[in-house]
């Protein structure tokens, strides 16, 4: 592949930057630790009187489910909110997913919360349910703000449902989405100027004051000061836009301080590039090389509307960055030999991995592409291979020219039984590899998969 | 140790810290609610404050009111808000010249409907603490009924000693 | 202020009386005769009285006693009121009006006192309180965890009666199952009659917290002292103003 620059791959001793997953341990005791004290606080501040009352039990039902609701909701907003401890152990696509796996049971408690307080405030009053319902709007104080949250909740959970998130515009989905915290902050009111649970125990009240200034302070600190630092700091900017074939660019760009720049191979960063109609978006996409201060490099296929752009974009463009995020790095392994898996653009963090692996790694790597053109930066790859001593192989062809099968593998690793493996591509590749290297018996915890689109 | 079962077993944790906190023991909620007694409205047993203020009966203090009601500027003063599932309850303190002078029960909303409710249901209200008998002038003492043994105890004997050595 | 303490019907009753322009020794006198009175009719530790040989069955209703039949009047009463929960005939020994009795005997006690002509009068028979004057009495609610203590002060102008379960425990009995049953520590009742008064605070006891529900509606106020040492009160009870100044100078508001 015929490039009109060369950007000189680099075998030297680097730091470590080795992630701390005693740190994540910790935030996992912690947050079962809280879990279990806002029920119990919950529980604590019932009394059991109460509960042979009219609407006894539904109202006590209805509190609890806040609690449990509230608390799963501050914990998913927590974990996509960068928090190092977690993030460096767990990678920022995993806690994505385990955000989506957790809002809607979040939301589903919030739900159940509405419904059961009313049916337990009109059974004590013996009132029409929808009748209590305006009676609990209009009389309770925090209430509005509390339903405005709750459709801002709604509005979120819903779009971001894979049936409507298809149909509307990623633009729309995140606005609305960025509405969520606004709409725990809304309902935040109610909890403390109405909730049974906090107005009578000062310590409950506290501890729940404390949870969510725990949390938005993370938010804040995290998602909002940190990234703007480090934009600040480094000051990035595009210097080169190089084509690499078929629709795929690597973006060269400068900035200040890139050693000091904590990164593995295999990371990728949040790129917002500050130009009209692109500064409001921030995309993931993995370093295609570890720096080389003063150089940053990614690499790029036109894939949809933002990447598209980018082969345009005008050198001199400003660039705000947050990270490094990933785990999808060679810390993630325990054995040092490994089988690196990249196919089409899916190569990028697979060829900065290759930097940045420890030197005894024993490297076996398999290209992927539909065609000769579409493997890009296979040069560079090529190099790193022969230098550490490893094997390369390059699969081209179409679906019927290469048949991913086990015997297919098998014959081009014949050890993969003692190797980890890295792949990243698009989901259909990466899933069918997946499938035939556990049918050939590798253990799950082996496997470490980078999902680009998130 | 998976992260969920530390999720877990903290959550175990978590319960038995807070079992092993002590309850909090009356509640911080509405001091007193004297509604009738303080307001003169229809319900109860139609003794008003004001009355209390004003009584010629053998309470020392009943004295010093009367001597005090020059009308110096009366403060209001807003009890902690409660809230159970009738509703929001505050208690309103007027003080005047130190004393309180009136004791208001107010819902936090001026909505007809919701004070109805608690009309309706006599919610109860707490009573935040005892009081110490001797501080509060008291000319009898009511209890579950006690022999005559027990009486010698009792309050309203140290009451009636009182009365039989004035 | 004229005071005097009667021992009869097993208990202590303290009389205190503002004479006014009245005759208080003869009035104390009168009523006291009325404690006796009843306390010969209505005694169940007397073979002879009235009630035991209408309990064992000796008696027919024309030779009941005019009193007996006010008590039983008045216990009828009484059980419709608080929902059974106040019955004097589903106790062990057969019909049993004691709760009632000392409070309609003080009641009537106290009519006696203000028909000889006093200006105000008090009288406690064993923590129930019958009373009448131009001004309420201040009368204390005792803390049933400790004697020096007061829950409250009550602003009394007729009656007030408390029941509880820490004096004679396991003697209250839930009259729907025979069983003994005290769902509160302490109750305590406000309102115009004292037998009345009376038979609420011992259901309010046996009942519960839910019971509070039989004083609505009615001029009848309650405070609750309940098991996990809640103190509570009807909104409407009489709670003297002044016993605020202790409690809000320590208060957040």
């Amino acid at each position: 592949m015929r490039r009109g620059y060369r950007w000189v791959p680099t075998l030297h001793h680097r730091p470590r930057h080795a992630p701390n997953r005693r740190h994540a341990d910790v935030v996992s005791w912690l947050i079962g630790i809280g879990i279990g004290m806002t029920l119990a606080l919950g529980v604590r501040a019932e009394s059991f009187g109460d509960l042979s009352k009219a609407g006894g039990p539904a109202t006590f039902g209805g509190r609890l489910s806040a609690l449990a609701g509230t608390y799963l909701m501050l914990v998913v907003v927590l974990l996509i909110s960068r928090l190092p401890a977690i993030e460096r152990s767990l990678g920022h696509d995993k806690l994505v997913r385990l955000h989506r796996r957790f809002a809607p049971i979040a939301l589903a408690l919030i739900v159940a919360h509405g419904l059961l307080i009313t049916l337990g405030y009109a059974q004590a009053a013996s009132r029409g349910a929808l009748h209590e319902f305006w009676v609990i709007l209009t009389t309770l104080p925090g209430m509005l703000m509390a339903t405005a949250g709750f459709v801002l909740l709604m509005a979120a959970g819903v779009t971001s449902y894979r049936i409507a998130r298809r149909r509307i515009s990623h633009e729309a989905w995140w606005l609305v989405h960025l509405t969520t915290y606004a709409a725990i902050i809304l309902s935040f009111f109610h909890q403390v100027w109405t909730g049974a649970s906090f107005v009578a125990d000062p310590v409950a009240k506290l501890w729940w004051i404390g949870l969510y200034a725990l949390v938005f302070a993370a938010i804040i600190w995290y998602r909002l000061f940190v990234p703007l630092w480090r934009s600040v700091y480094h000051r990035l900017r595009v210097v080169a836009v190089y084509p690499e074939g078929s629709g795929t660019v690597s973006l060269v760009l400068k900035g200040h301080h890139l050693d000091r720049l904590r990164v593995n191979g295999g990371q990728f960063m949040q790129w917002r590039f500050l130009r009209p109609g692109l500064w409001w978006q921030a995309h993931p996409y993995s370093l295609s090389a570890m720096p080389m201060p003063p150089y940053l490099r990614v690499t790029v296929k036109d894939l949809g509307d933002h990447s598209g752009q980018l082969a345009r974009i005008t050198p001199g463009t400003r660039v705000a960055v947050e990270g490094p995020y990933g785990a999808f790095t060679r810390h993630a392994a325990e054995r040092d030999k490994l089988l690196l898996v990249g196919a089409g653009v899916g190569v990028t963090p697979i060829r900065a991995m290759l930097e940045d692996l420890p030197t005894h790694a024993d490297v076996e790597v398999i290209l992927r592409a539909t065609t000769e053109q579409e493997l890009v930066l296979d040069e560079e790859v090529a190099e790193l291979v022969e230098r550490r001593g490893g094997r390369l192989h390059r699969l081209v062809g179409d679906r019927r020219q290469v048949s991913l099968t086990p015997e297919l593998v098998r014959a081009l690793v014949p050890d993969l039984g003692e190797r980890e493996l890295y792949i990243c591509g698009p989901a259909g590749f990466t899933d069918r590899f997946i499938a035939v290297a556990r049918h050939l018996g590798m253990r799950r915890d082996h496997i470490h998969h980078e999902e680009f689109a998130l | 140790m998976r992260r969920s079962t530390m999720v877990a077993g903290g959550a175990v944790l978590g319960i038995a810290g807070v079992i092993a906190l002590p309850r909090p023991s009356t509640p911080q909620q509405v001091a007193v609610a004297g509604n009738s007694a303080a307001t003169g409205s229809a319900n109860g047993t139609g003794s008003t404050a004001s009355a209390a203020e004003t009584t010629t009966g053998t309470a020392a203090s009943g004295a010093s009111t009367r001597a005090a009601s020059t009308k110096p500027a009366a403060r209001t003063v807003t009890g902690s808000l409660a809230t159970d599932q009738y509703g929001q309850l505050q208690v309103k303190l007027t003080i005047r010249n130190g004393r309180i002078t009136k004791v208001g029960f107010s819902t936090f909303v001026a909505n007809d409907g919701h004070s109805v409710q608690i009309d309706q249901f006599a919610a109860p209200v707490l009573i935040r603490e005892t009081i110490a008998a001797q501080s509060a002038h008291i000319q009898g003492v009511s209890g579950a009924t006690y022999t005559s043994g027990a009486y010698q105890q009792s309050l309203q004997a140290a009451i009636d000693k009182a009365g039989l050595n004035a | 202020m004229i005071t005097h303490v009667e021992h009869v019907m097993g208990t202590a009753v303290s009389i205190t009386v503002d004479p006014g322009s009245g005759d208080a020794d003869a009035a104390i006198a009168d009523a006291c005769a009325v404690l006796h009175a009843a306390d010969v009719t209505f005694s169940t530790f007397k073979a002879g009285s009235a009630l035991s040989r209408h309990r064992r069955g000796e008696l027919r209703a024309e030779q009941l006693p005019a009193d007996m039949l006010e008590v039983l009047e008045l216990s009828a009463r009484a059980a419709r009121l608080t929902g059974g929960f106040f019955d004097p005939w589903a106790m062990p020994g057969g019909f049993d009006p004691t709760g009632l009795v000392k409070g309609w005997a003080a009641q009537r006690a106290v009519g006696c006192l203000r028909d000889g002509g006093v200006a105000a009068a008090m009288m406690n028979a064993g923590g129930d309180v019958a009373c009448f004057g131009p001004a309420p009495w201040r009368i204390g609610v005792r803390d049933p965890g400790d004697p020096e203590r007061l829950v409250c002060v009550a602003e009394v102008g007729e009656a007030i009666a408390t029941s509880g379960d820490y004096e004679r425990p396991g003697e209250l009995l839930d009259p729907h199952d025979r069983l003994p049953a005290a769902r509160l520590v302490q109750a305590t009742v406000v309102g115009g009659d004292l037998a009345l008064a009376d038979a609420y605070a011992t259901a309010l006891v046996v009942r519960g917290e839910r019971g509070l529900a039989m004083v609505d509606g009615t001029p009848y106020e309650a405070v609750i002292v309940t098991r996990d040492g809640r103190m509570l009160a009807t909104p409407g009870f009489p709670i003297a103003a002044r016993q605020l100044s202790s409690a809000c100078a320590t208060s957040s508001a």
